[in-house]
């Protein structure tokens, strides 16, 4: 829905930052139903950085404020006079003045406001001064410790002069259910589903940074036991959920020395370890923490200083046009500097504002060549073929957001573990009888199974044969996911413990409404097809945009070898095929907008009607 | 339809006022069997 209302409610062409932007929250129709994780809530507006279909996601209980508020939608146009922060509750919403709090960090914002409001019982999302300063990756806090990430949905709110948005907490909420023995039924098989997935206790333990245990990790302190061992001082867990995969954690050394709070993701690890050689916890929880306050989103930021790391190693970035800053890969202070000079815009970090993009654009002289982003967004991970898997990297060529974290095509991943990394995560031998458990346990179809793992089905991570029918595949149940309001650590990270089937029946037992798999698979096609067209109309989304800077195609990276360039475009072209898109654009065809029953809102659109293809080719 | 509301708001920062208020059950029907 949060689509359709971008969609529909979006002047075509309008520019991120005019009050005509539309900013919407949606939350799904399962939240609050005592299901695990049902808390989550979906942000969408057209992204600052990318220009194309912005969304993000966040839970924890935060679901349940919107919903305790009265609201399952809330769509914010046009552009306040002055700053303000809004109060949604008791199906009504008020408006407060926010010139007091304009300019403060993300959790000074959040006590700020608990204590105008003279209530500490309230969700509160907020901007940083990132936000404020409209950098084009700025992301919105929930509560200090949650984060409305990618695509710089942080400086739309920032561009409407929107600080905060505030929801009571609804932890006493309880949706109506309209089937309460179904209800109980389908709890039951789900919690079972959760307890016994062959990767539920790793993940209990480590949460995501299972995904950098010991063998492939970035460095001696970079791994999940190391993490384990050192930093985290007791598991946390969310709404309704027996899976407590998130965590207390402490920061040991550094300028924030001893400060513990909720978090330690592997996103962190991937932002400040991967692009900027930080080489411990402590420094990359430290950067973490930072970009946190100052309302940057990490992967973007983590990305765009170690694209000026790279070009100042290889010289065609002088010290000069760093304002006096040695930029070494691996320098902490560094990091920190520059994080401050990005959120505020000053100096070089003005320029880092804009996105590694814009960036090279502006600085030129072959700085181009080193950025690496995707329709204009920086990495979430670097797709040359590595762990999890191809199919993991190749989704951000094509994910709506430019993010595989959306699409989440995480079946590949305990082929890619090393025989010790997978006998301590799974606590089982790397055998062919072993992998042959896991595929029987995940949640497929038979028909499911063949498409995607073969007959007899096997699981090679290192193999790019039905990779793009992956994502393609996974690209609409993460979208039925999202649209419901469901978590996708359990979801859809574990060993893929729940499938269509577990979905169909949640929905059943709260709505009353009866869908058959293959209806929700239709409509989770209907909504990427959606927000594909989205980008098709507003960034010219065709197939030569679906791809990655030439450098992944040339260059090997730390041991990795080069994006085969021909492996790239057959997937492509899988990928196409398996939407019933037009494989020689990669545009959606009328036929299949048709068939979609999207075709009149196509009609609004003339450059959509003059663009699209009739049929496939 | 047991536990879904579907309650929308638009709101308009340029009058800060609430520009609609409105139930979205009846799309939520229509949007997920592909009739909108």
């Amino acid at each position: 829905m949060n689509s359709y209302f971008l969609f529909k409610e979006l002047e075509e062409g309008v520019d991120p930052f005019s009050p005509e932007n539309v900013f919407v929250i949606g939350v799904g129709p399962l939240v609050g139903s005592g299901l695990p994780g049902t808390d989550r809530v979906e942000i969408s507006s057209k992204s600052p950085l990318s220009g194309g279909f912005g969304s993000a996601n966040a839970g924890e209980h935060l679901g349940l404020g919107f919903k305790k508020a009265g609201f399952d939608q809330i769509i914010i146009k046009g552009k306040s006079e002055t700053p303000v922060f809004l109060f949604f509750h008791d199906d009504s919403f008020e408006i407060h003045p926010a010139e007091g709090i304009w300019g403060l960090g993300t959790c000074e914002t959040v006590k700020q406001i608990k204590k105008n409001l003279q209530d500490d019982n309230l969700h509160v999302l907020t901007i940083g001064p990132a936000g404020e300063n409209l950098v084009r990756f700025a992301n919105i806090q929930s509560d200090c410790y949650m984060s409305f990430s990618r695509g710089g949905l942080g400086a739309v709110l920032g561009s409407k002069n929107v600080k905060a948005i505030v929801v009571p907490r609804g932890n006493d909420y309880h949706a109506p259910v309209s089937r309460p023995d179904l209800l109980n039924e389908i709890r039951k098989e789900v919690f079972r589903r959760i307890e016994q997935d062959p990767l539920y206790q790793a993940t209990c333990k480590y949460g995501t940074m299972v995904f950098i245990s010991k063998e492939v990790s970035l460095g001696e302190k970079l791994s999940a036991e190391y993490f384990y061992e050192n930093n985290k001082i007791k598991p946390l867990g969310c709404y309704s959920c027996p899976m407590r995969c998130s965590h207390l954690i402490r920061i040991n050394e550094g300028p924030l020395k001893g400060m513990e709070f909720r978090g330690g993701e592997v996103s962190p690890v991937r932002a400040f370890a991967g692009p900027c050689s930080l080489q411990d916890f402590d420094s990359v929880l430290t950067c973490s923490e930072i970009s946190s306050e100052y309302g940057l989103e990490m992967l973007s930021v983590g990305g765009v200083i170690g694209w000026l790391m790279t070009c100042f190693e290889k010289g065609l970035i002088s010290i000069d046009e760093t304002d006096g800053l040695n930029v070494r890969f691996g320098d902490t202070d560094v990091v920190i500097s520059l994080l401050e000079k990005i959120a505020l815009r000053k100096g070089i970090g003005n320029i880092l504002a804009e996105g590694v993009f814009r960036a090279s654009q502006i600085i030129g002289k072959g700085t181009e060549y080193h950025q690496l982003s995707v329709k204009k967004v920086e990495f979430q991970v670097d797709p040359r073929p590595a762990r999890p898997g191809i199919a993991w990297g190749f989704a951000q060529a094509v994910s709506s957001r430019s993010d595989a974290a959306k699409t989440h095509p995480l079946l590949e991943f305990s082929d890619s573990l090393p025989p010790e990394t997978f006998k301590h995560l799974f606590g089982m031998e790397k055998t062919g009888e072993n992998m042959g458990k896991i595929i029987e346990w995940m949640a497929l179809s038979k028909g499911e199974k063949k498409e995607l793992l073969g007959d007899p089905a096997e699981i090679v991570w290192q193999t790019y044969s039905r990779k793009a029918k992956t994502v393609q595949w996974a690209e609409g149940l993460s979208a039925i996911i999202d649209s419901l309001g469901i978590c996708k650590r359990y979801s859809m990270d574990l060993c893929l413990a729940l499938g269509y089937e577990h979905y169909s029946k949640m929905i059943e037992a709260v709505t009353g409404l009866d869908f058959s798999t293959k209806e929700l698979a239709e409509i989770g096609e209907r909504i990427i097809t959606l927000q594909k067209l989205f980008n098709v109309r507003e960034i010219n989304a065709t197939r030569e945009e679906d791809t990655f800077p030439e450098i992944v195609f040339k260059e090997p990276l730390k041991g990795r070898h080069r994006y085969p360039k021909e492996q790239f475009e057959l997937l492509l072209d899988e990928y196409y095929e398996s939407h019933g898109w037009d494989v020689k654009t990669g545009l959606p065809t009328v036929e299949k907008i048709k068939e979609l029953n999207l075709y009149d809102e196509i009609c609004k659109s003339q450059t959509l009607v003059h663009k699209l293809p009739n049929k496939g080719k | 339809m047991g536990g879904y509301t579907g309650k929308q708001i638009i709101i308009d920062l340029n009058t800060n006022r609430e520009k609609l208020k409105k139930s979205i059950q009846r799309f939520l029907l229509d949007s997920l069997a592909g009739l909108e």
